[in-house]
């Protein structure tokens, strides 16, 4: 599969190199380093596992993607998107796959391999270039399925100022040998395997030039297994009914903007963050504090919380490149910490620098 | 006195060709539509695919270098730079649109607009010809 990947997109480049109007190529990357100066370690990519430690690390952001559109006809196009992440051994993985047909000028259906849409972020959190920190806010970006194959339809209007998009889905991420959860096998020890059917899912956006609100719901059966826990009594298959809400708001006051997220995935957790950037000339400043919390307690503590506080700059060095620096203290309140350290805590500072493009 | 006149004359020289650097946005002779600023807006960011009752609008872009292009940006797209490329970096990994194409030169434009009746370009006001018409200038 991972070959077939890489030879589609070399078949691909090698057909843009005649210049086809119907094929379209395009691509994104970022080159993200990191270094925890204090603690034992920081979980900065939930979905993927990206895990840094006392060692500057380049291997567990880094990421690039390339993406190839063709033209089948005016209402039918088809998407294939590779990417191939430094956390995943750099091996090609289609991240995107999929045929859209124009049904008219404001309505789309998809079909193929989609991501998920249940955050703000979710489509584009890989696009670094698209957004002002160094990285999505980690503990409000957890959730560990990220794309779905089914059907997916878009709706996009305009009315009197505000532009509405409308997005419902439905499909499963249910592959024939579901591959370990790694987010929560590093987290659960042991292997854990999750697969998820019948999901289900609309999104609702309103914006103006100043003002972004979003609202998702997803649902979903997750069936999961879990072996060689390190209680045997953890062991066994479990069904489990879900669903995902969340909401965004953005507000942009000039060169300033705020934004916040909260979610809450029934029955595991809540998560939100919020954020402020400002912008002068070719820099953004941001602030952003993320946190999440696991339902589940013992004595009153979750299991599992953690929050992030960071500061940061985005600079734009040439039109199709920024570069960031990022501060992240991360506060670990969780009854067993993510990342323990030798002062039983999961607390660390991390220093981040990267660089993001798009092609 | 007279310095001060000099001074002038070549602030003058300066800053007259300089305000007349007129952006003009451009459509096929055919299409007799009157746009509004934000309508324009729109057709440049792909919030909307069609010109009010031309049909189909497809939106061409210059090279990121060119200084047509900085004033485009400012005028009709409302963006900075960076901004207008993660918009459209947003939208194009996404799958919901394709940014508009980029021709090399504003000759090229004017000949592109004069070929389609679908397609809405932007040049410096002193490159129009008399095989397209200008619908809005900034």
């Amino acid at each position: 599969m991972k070959n077939f990947a890489l030879l589609v997109v070399s078949l691909a480049l090698a057909a843009g190199a005649t210049a086809n109007d119907k094929l379209f190529i395009s691509g994104f990357g970022s080159i993200i380093g990191s270094q925890v100066v204090d603690g034992s370690g920081y979980v900065a990519d939930y979905p993927n596992i990206g895990v840094y430690d006392d060692q500057f690390d380049i291997g567990q952001e880094s990421k690039l993607g390339i993406q190839t559109r063709a033209t089948i006809s005016d209402e039918l196009s088809a998407t294939l998107q590779v990417m191939s992440r430094a956390n995943n051994e750099y091996e090609a993985e289609v991240e995107w796959l999929f045929v859209n047909y124009a049904l008219d000028d404001d309505l789309e259906l998809q079909a193929g391999k989609l991501r998920v849409p249940v955050y703000y972020f979710s489509e584009f959190m890989d696009v670094g270039y698209a957004y002002p920190w160094i990285r999505v806010p980690a503990d409000a970006y957890s959730l560990d399925v990220t794309s779905f194959n089914g059907l997916q339809l878009n709706h996009r209007t305009y009315m009197g100022g505000f532009n509405f998009a409308t997005t419902l889905y439905a499909g499963r991420n249910s592959p024939r040998s579901p591959e370990d959860s790694e987010i929560m096998s590093f987290i659960f020890g042991g292997n854990v395997k999750r697969s998820f059917t019948d999901m289900l899912g609309f999104g609702f956006e309103v914006s103006t030039d100043s003002t972004i609100a979003k609202v998702t719901y997803s649902q979903a059966n997750m069936e999961q297994t879990r072996s060689n826990s390190f209680d045997a009594a953890d062991d066994g298959t479990t069904t489990t009914d879900i669903n995902f809400i969340d909401v965004y708001l953005q507000q942009n006051f000039g060169s300033f903007s705020v934004m916040l997220e909260y979610n809450d995935y029934d029955p595991f957790y809540a998560s939100y963050f919020v954020s402020g950037t400002y912008q002068m000339d070719r820099a953004t400043f941001y602030l952003m504090h993320s946190q999440f919390t696991l339902d589940s307690e013992i004595a009153g503590v979750p299991i599992e919380e953690h929050d992030t506080n960071s500061v940061g700059l985005r600079y734009d060095y040439r039109p199709r490149v920024s570069l960031k620096f990022d501060v992240s203290m991360i506060t670990d309140t969780g009854v067993f910490a993510v990342n323990k350290d030798a002062n039983n805590d999961g607390d660390a500072v991390i220093l981040s620098t990267g660089v993001d493009f798009t092609f | 006195m007279k310095t001060f006149k000099h001074v002038v004359l070549l602030a003058l020289l300066f800053w007259v060709p300089l305000s007349f650097a007129e952006l003009a946005v451009i459509v096929h002779k055919s299409n007799t539509d009157s746009m509004s600023a934000d309508h324009l807006q729109m057709i440049f960011l792909g919030k909307t695919k069609g010109f009010p009752t031309s049909g189909k609008a497809v939106p061409l872009d210059l090279p990121e270098n060119s200084a047509t292009r900085a004033s485009f940006l400012k005028n009709v797209a409302k963006k900075s730079q960076s901004q207008f490329t993660a918009y459209w970096a947003k939208l194009m990994f996404t799958g919901k649109g394709v940014p508009p194409k980029v021709v090399d030169t504003e000759a090229d434009m004017v000949a592109l607009v004069a070929k389609n009746p679908s397609i809405i370009g932007y040049v410096d006001a002193a490159n129009v010809t008399a095989d397209v018409r200008v619908v809005a200038k900034f």
